[in-house]
């Protein structure tokens, strides 16, 4: 297998000023991540909430700029696609559905857009292409005319994945596709992405703060703390035994509804053995203070 | 497109059901509707030339004080020119300067808005930078300076209200711009390589537009009531044409012995400007979202 999706030593870091004359302050968003996605299988990213996982998206995305590093798609260079050869391969599905459609437009425009945008189709077929993926994402026709708030949650995020579909991309780059949706919906739209998956013969990149929806889905996993990847490898040797610190941590951290099985007791003994020199490793870390009672 | 006959009720025909029962948006559509087609049919509805003098029948009063006469059912003016003709042919003055206006000025302010609420950054910096010099210049003194350098028109009048009173329009979308401007449907468009001004077009301004629309109406109101001003300070439209603005300026020396002149005049001033300002608050209730996003 060739890896479709190579991310070569990549850094951010976001600009921030505090004061009108003070200079700004860098906080590394993402530092020197390196990993390659092979074609065909579901690499998910992992870590809690600001440890880099949907900057490390946008930036596969496109849709942010790294300040070093370099991301090869299908073995070109990123950078030097097109927009219209970049849609090609990689298309998004976001985490609030509510965001990621027009409300002002029906949804039929909506999943048209990609191909309306990249054009060399008439109407006709477009609509056509547009239909068909409406039914393949499990949504009955007669939604096909109406608006974004005439549906639910669950059938947002399919009309989503609809319009990511619609050029036949090889990349979903998916940041937290289920995230904002309730269990027993959830379930549905993973079924979803394994049965997509199949017939489209579709490579995710599948960011998730859920380890039970990347256990579930995932073929390998890679672990982000504090901008960096701690740990990356197969999904079953990884559940089975976690190296580093944090990867257990996050793991004990999972609640698991077993009757009289206490809350975790989360150890924070890792801290000391990750490297703290840089701004951002000042800030409280919500996850980790969520995680105590 | 006929098969899938949506069983939800479409969202247009919703709005349509509220306009409705509107009674301000009814009044204000009412009134602007009779307004524009009197204006448009002058010629045929005016009963006589609105600047042939007759000094036969100087200052008549209205057919119902006494001396009236019927076929001068306003009355008639210093010049002996029927009074009911003038406010038919003025309307026209009145909806040529609004609408005209409000065309000018809202194509300049909502470009602003868009392109420095989309873009942001140093763009952004300067359309700031232009809508507050804007901001700071008194409008109307500067209209009646540069009205009575270059000298009063039909086209100067429209000209420079269209050029100054473009700031509401700038500043509402420039905002409107900013909120939309994040969400995950505008990322969704530019990684399928959409453009900026597609973007803008087809994303930002369905959402952006019922706002552009209450201050369009608000506008043209401030127009009208603008040429008045000017009219009637005789910086204005010229005599003999029409305008009711310049008839307060000419009746107002009978105001004691004759006040109809002043008065006929003044209401239809009134009912127009009312008239649009309530079509531009019903629009606002209307757009309201009212749990439709």
């Amino acid at each position: 297998m060739t890896s479709l999706l190579e991310v070569n030593n990549i850094s951010l870091a976001f600009r921030q000023r505090t004061g009108f004359f003070s200079p700004p302050q860098l906080i590394p968003a993402v530092k020197s991540v390196s990993m390659q996605v092979r074609e065909g299988e579901v690499m998910a990213i992992v870590g809690e909430s600001g440890s880099g996982k949907s900057t490390l998206a946008k930036l596969v995305l496109r849709l942010l700029m790294p300040d070093t590093g370099s991301i090869t798609i299908d073995g070109r260079p990123s950078s030097t696609l097109s927009p219209r050869d970049f849609a090609n391969l990689v298309q998004p599905v976001f985490q609030d559905p509510y965001s990621s459609l027009n409300p002002k437009r029906t949804l039929a425009d909506i999943i048209q857009m990609p191909l309306i945008v990249r054009g060399g189709v008439s109407a006709k077929e477009c609509q056509d292409r547009a239909r068909e993926l409406f039914g393949r994402v499990g949504l009955p026709m007669r939604l096909f005319h109406t608006y974004p708030n005439q549906i639910s949650g669950g059938q947002r995020q399919r009309v989503a994945i609809a319009r990511a579909l619609m050029l036949r991309p090889k990349l979903l780059v998916c940041d937290e596709p289920t995230s904002a949706l309730d269990v027993s919906v959830q379930a549905q739209i993973l079924k979803l992405f394994e049965e997509l998956k199949q017939s489209f013969g579709l490579t995710y990149l599948f960011i998730s703060h859920n380890l039970a929806v990347v256990e579930r889905i995932a073929d390998r996993i890679a672990v982000m703390y504090r901008g960096e990847i701690v740990e990356q490898g197969e999904t079953a040797p990884f559940f089975a035994a976690p190296r580093h610190p944090y990867s257990r941590m996050l793991l004990s951290s999972v609640l698991i509804p077993i009757a009289g099985r206490p809350l975790p007791l989360v150890s924070r003994d890792f801290e000391t053995s990750v490297s703290c020199e840089s701004p951002a490793t000042e800030r409280p870390i919500v996850a980790t203070r969520g995680c105590r009672p | 497109m006929e098969e899938i006959q949506s069983s939800l009720p479409a969202p247009r025909r919703l709005r349509m059901r509220r306009a409705l029962q509107h009674g301000g948006f009814i009044f204000g559509f009412a009134i602007l509707f009779v307004t524009i087609v009197i204006a448009i049919f002058a010629p045929f509805i005016a009963p006589h030339d609105p600047i042939a003098q007759n000094l036969g029948v100087r200052l008549l009063p209205p057919l119902w004080m006494q001396g009236g006469r019927p076929d001068y059912l306003l009355g008639t003016d210093h010049l002996g020119r029927d009074y009911l003709s003038r406010l038919i042919y003025g309307s026209r003055v009145s909806l040529i300067v609004g609408f005209s206006t409000m065309l000018i000025a809202g194509a300049i302010g909502s470009a602003l808005g868009f392109v420095g609420g989309y873009y942001g950054g140093r763009t952004d910096d300067i359309v700031t930078y232009v809508i507050n010099c804007r901001l700071s210049m008194p409008g109307l003194l500067v209209a009646l300076a540069v009205i009575s350098l270059v000298g009063g028109s039909l086209a100067t009048i429209i000209l420079v209200l269209g050029l100054l009173f473009w700031d509401r329009y700038a500043v509402v979308v420039r905002t409107a711009t900013q909120q939309v401007r994040n969400a995950d449907f505008i990322a969704a468009a530019r990684v399928a390589g959409a453009s900026a001004p597609w973007i803008i077009w087809n994303e930002i301004r369905p959402n952006v537009l019922h706002h552009i629309l209450v201050i369009a109406t608000l506008e043209m109101a401030m127009a009208i009531l603008s040429e008045a001003s000017l009219s009637f300070l005789g910086l204005g439209i010229r005599a003999p044409t029409p305008s009711w603005g310049l008839m307060i300026a000419e009746g107002r020396s009978f105001l004691f012995a004759k006040p109809y002149l002043v008065w006929v005049p003044g209401i239809a001033i009134f009912l127009l400007v009312l008239a649009t300002n309530l079509l531009g608050d019903g629009l606002r209730d209307l757009s309201q979202p009212e749990g439709r996003r």
